[in-house]
């Protein structure tokens, strides 16, 4: 059975009636805010109600606009499912913030929407310890959202409404992990089941942490999302609880990972996760890069060993994990680690979890191509098979991590001098390019660092910043296949 | 190294510029959790109240308008310097240059090696002053070309606000500040950042003020203010 064509495209019939649904799932969770700040007489409610409504007449139209079932989804239809995904529910996202009572403008709304969907976490709200309960609940709970994908939540649907697409999540992730189910929708089930269950256990910990429940609440669903909206302005540092810092600080290594050894483990498949190598390399990382800065600290700043381990772990671990709590000001810590901290901006989680970044797997795959390629120098009629993970790492993989490498570095450099004439001095925009294509949150720098946001900005860097988030999350091919000509063409 | 190169020298301009009367006494503390926040150029250290020397901040119940929406960009100044007090972990150090007639002492406050009045600057949540040192104004010229913080907006001068708002009674509930004479007989007022804050502003005995420096020319002052020399 053909797919129904539009306009040429394959399957556009499929992605108007998927984004349909999305419409309307992210309608129905506009009401739990609404139903928090009912609950406490606050009347953003009303905003609420109308961002829903509007989102559900649009998602419903879109639904009904199709009748077509049953039908599967094509390649270039998934391409185009994925990236149009995002960046549709990001502008409705941005109707309770346009609607409500911080009545922010267009620009702000979509950036904050934007951000949070993609979570990356870098802010133009100022006053969150104010702020309504509601719209911080909204906050966290797209953060919650984007951190599994709306393309999971696309992926629980379509079986329901029998549309097939294992390509999809490849599309959109940079996952190479093996399948350990035999069936997509049972794989997305356990992965959405594991997701929810962390996101419990990590509520449950903070409160017992000390934490007030809705800052717990909060918390869990950003810290497990790798996002890092808080409910403070002063992030972290606002609750100044070794414990608190500690409990999110396992968040945040539980978000980097990969999801699918968490569900390779509940399904007895231990060994998966602890042989995996792109598990081993980020945790060996992590442990030298915070053990390092620790040692500095207390050398250099004359800090006390449990401290500096604690703010370096805490504070690194939120950076190269692309989340983005701040503990505390880590600029001050001096030039070294202002350095430091603008490398590994750029290095992300595990493919495969809610982190962004380039990833450490492109990284692994980068030092085998880099190590063959040397002993191909003084041995060039050796014949080797490099091996990742059990798999053969051929001229196509080394191709794909390459391209990918190059448009990242590219699109830094090309948006550093974009923000430069757009009037930003060099620390900020370079921190600012990075931090928005990595998914991470703060720059650097007075203006967006940790202690600053990004509400001072102007709005054409701020549209500049969130193209460069959703660039970033949909992992640069995704979205730009949809501007080749030949992808639109019969 | 060029960026703390460039405060130090800030710095020295700024207190070779002080007045004949200046007062050259150091206000210190190494817990920032301690500083109460008045508004984005303004706060109090123990007892002292200081305000920072060289800048100006949109007052407390200031707005600016952008793009049809008038923005709280007095209270969103003060929440930028509180963050960055809260996240610099201190030490917190003021160099007072000279005293006010009100009691307050103008002052230079670094957070490390950073000045509090160049990084309100730097992000456009404040104005310098007429006798600030070229390099405040360099570092405002940079935000205003850049369009950052109020920078983006249409804004009246905080000093012409002030001004305007004496003239008129403040009722405007967005103002937070509020004044009340306390049952010993004390005149004091009270931020947003206050624990007593909202007891205060329930209190129909409260007065709106929408500029801390309104509310200390009528005689009020900060809760466990001291005397001043």
């Amino acid at each position: 059975m053909r797919d129904r064509d539009i306009g040429g495209l394959p399957g556009l019939d499929t992605v108007l009636y998927a984004l349909g649904w999305l419409l309307v799932i992210l309608a129905a969770a506009m009401l739990v805010p609404l139903l928090v700040d009912l609950a406490v007489a606050n009347p953003d409610w009303m905003g609420f109600l109308g961002s829903s409504g509007i989102t559900a007449f649009f998602g419903i139209a879109l639904i009904l606009s199709q009748r077509r079932r049953g039908h599967g989804l094509s390649l270039r239809a998934a391409f185009l499912l994925t990236a149009s995904s995002w960046l549709v529910t990001g502008f409705f996202a941005a109707l309770p913030f346009k609607l409500g009572g911080y009545n922010l403008s267009l620009t702000d709304a979509v950036f904050e929407a934007v951000s949070a969907m993609t979570t990356t976490g870098s802010t133009v709200i100022t006053g969150l310890d104010l702020a309504p309960p509601g719209f911080l609940l909204w906050r966290s709970l797209l953060q919650w959202v984007g951190g599994i994908g709306i393309i999971v939540m696309a992926l629980v649907l379509l079986p329901f409404l029998r549309i097939g697409g294992m390509q999809l999540f490849r599309s959109e992730s940079s996952d190479r992990s093996e399948k350990v189910l035999p069936t997509t929708a049972e794989f997305v089930r356990r992965l959405v089941t594991i997701y929810v269950a962390l996101t419990l256990f990590l509520a449950i910990a903070l409160r017992l942490a000390g934490m007030q429940a809705f800052d717990a609440i909060n918390h869990a669903f950003t810290s497990i999302a790798t996002g890092g909206f808080s409910t403070r302005d002063a992030s972290i540092a606002a609750f100044d609880s070794k414990p608190v810092q500690l409990v999110l600080l396992l968040g945040m290594l539980m978000g980097g990972l990969p999801y699918a050894r968490y569900v390779g483990l509940a399904a007895g498949r231990a060994e998966l996760f602890f042989r995996d190598s792109q598990i081993r390399t980020f945790l060996g990382f992590l442990f030298l890069l915070c053990g390092g800065v620790a040692l500095w600290l207390m050398l250099a700043r004359g800090r006390g060993p449990a401290d500096a381990l604690l703010a370096a772990s805490f504070n690194l671990v939120s950076i190269v994990t692309t989340t983005g709590y701040s503990s505390e000001d880590y600029t001050l810590w001096g030039a070294p680690a202002v350095a430091l901290v603008l490398a590994i901006t750029v290095v992300g989680g595990c493919t495969g979890s809610t982190a962004g970044g380039i990833k450490i797997f492109r990284f692994e795959i980068l030092w085998i191509a880099t190590r063959e390629y040397l002993i191909q120098l003084f041995l060039p009629n050796r014949i080797s098979s490099p091996r990742y993970a059990g798999k053969p790492v051929t001229g196509q993989v080394i191709i794909a991590v390459l391209s990918y490498v190059f448009l990242f570095i590219g699109s830094w450099g090309l948006l550093t001098v974009l923000l430069g004439a757009l009037g930003l001095d060099l620390v900020t925009a370079v921190s600012a390019a990075a931090t928005t294509l990595a998914n991470v949150g703060p720059g650097l720098g007075p203006i967006i660092g940790p202690s600053g946001n990004f509400a001072a900005l102007g709005d054409g860097v701020k549209w500049v910043l969130l193209l460069a988030m959703l660039l970033g999350r949909l992992e640069f091919f995704t979205l730009l296949v949809l501007f080749h000509p030949q992808f639109w063409r019969r | 190294m060029l960026r703390a190169a460039r405060t130090t020298a800030l710095l020295l301009m700024l207190l070779a510029s002080g007045t004949p009367t200046a007062v050259a006494q150091g206000i210190a503390t190494d817990d920032p959790r301690s500083v109460r926040i008045i508004d984005g150029d303004s706060l109090q250290i123990d007892g002292r109240v200081i305000a920072l020397a060289g800048i100006d901040a949109p007052e407390i119940g200031q707005r600016c308008e952008y793009d049809n929406i008038a923005w709280t960009c007095g209270l969103d100044s003060a929440h930028d310097l509180r963050k960055h007090v809260i996240l610099g972990r201190g030490p917190l150090r003021c160099r007072v240059r000279s005293l006010r007639a009100d009691g307050s002492r103008e002052a230079v406050c670094t957070l490390g090696e950073l000045d509090l009045a160049v990084i309100q600057l730097e992000s456009g949540m404040a104005v310098a002053t007429e006798d600030a040192p070229r390099g405040y104004r360099s570092v405002e010229t940079q935000a205003r070309e850049a369009g950052l913080g109020i920078w983006h907006s249409r804004f009246d001068p905080p000093a012409a606000w002030r001004e305007a708002v004496r003239e008129r009674p403040q009722k405007d509930p967005g103002c937070m500040l509020r004044a009340r004479r306390e049952a010993d007989g004390r005149r004091l007022y009270y931020t947003l950042f206050d624990a007593a804050f909202e007891e205060v502003r329930a209190d129909p005995r409260s007065i709106v003020y929408c500029s801390d420096d309104n509310a200390r020319a009528d005689g009020y002052r900060r809760p466990g203010e001291d005397a001043g020399e």
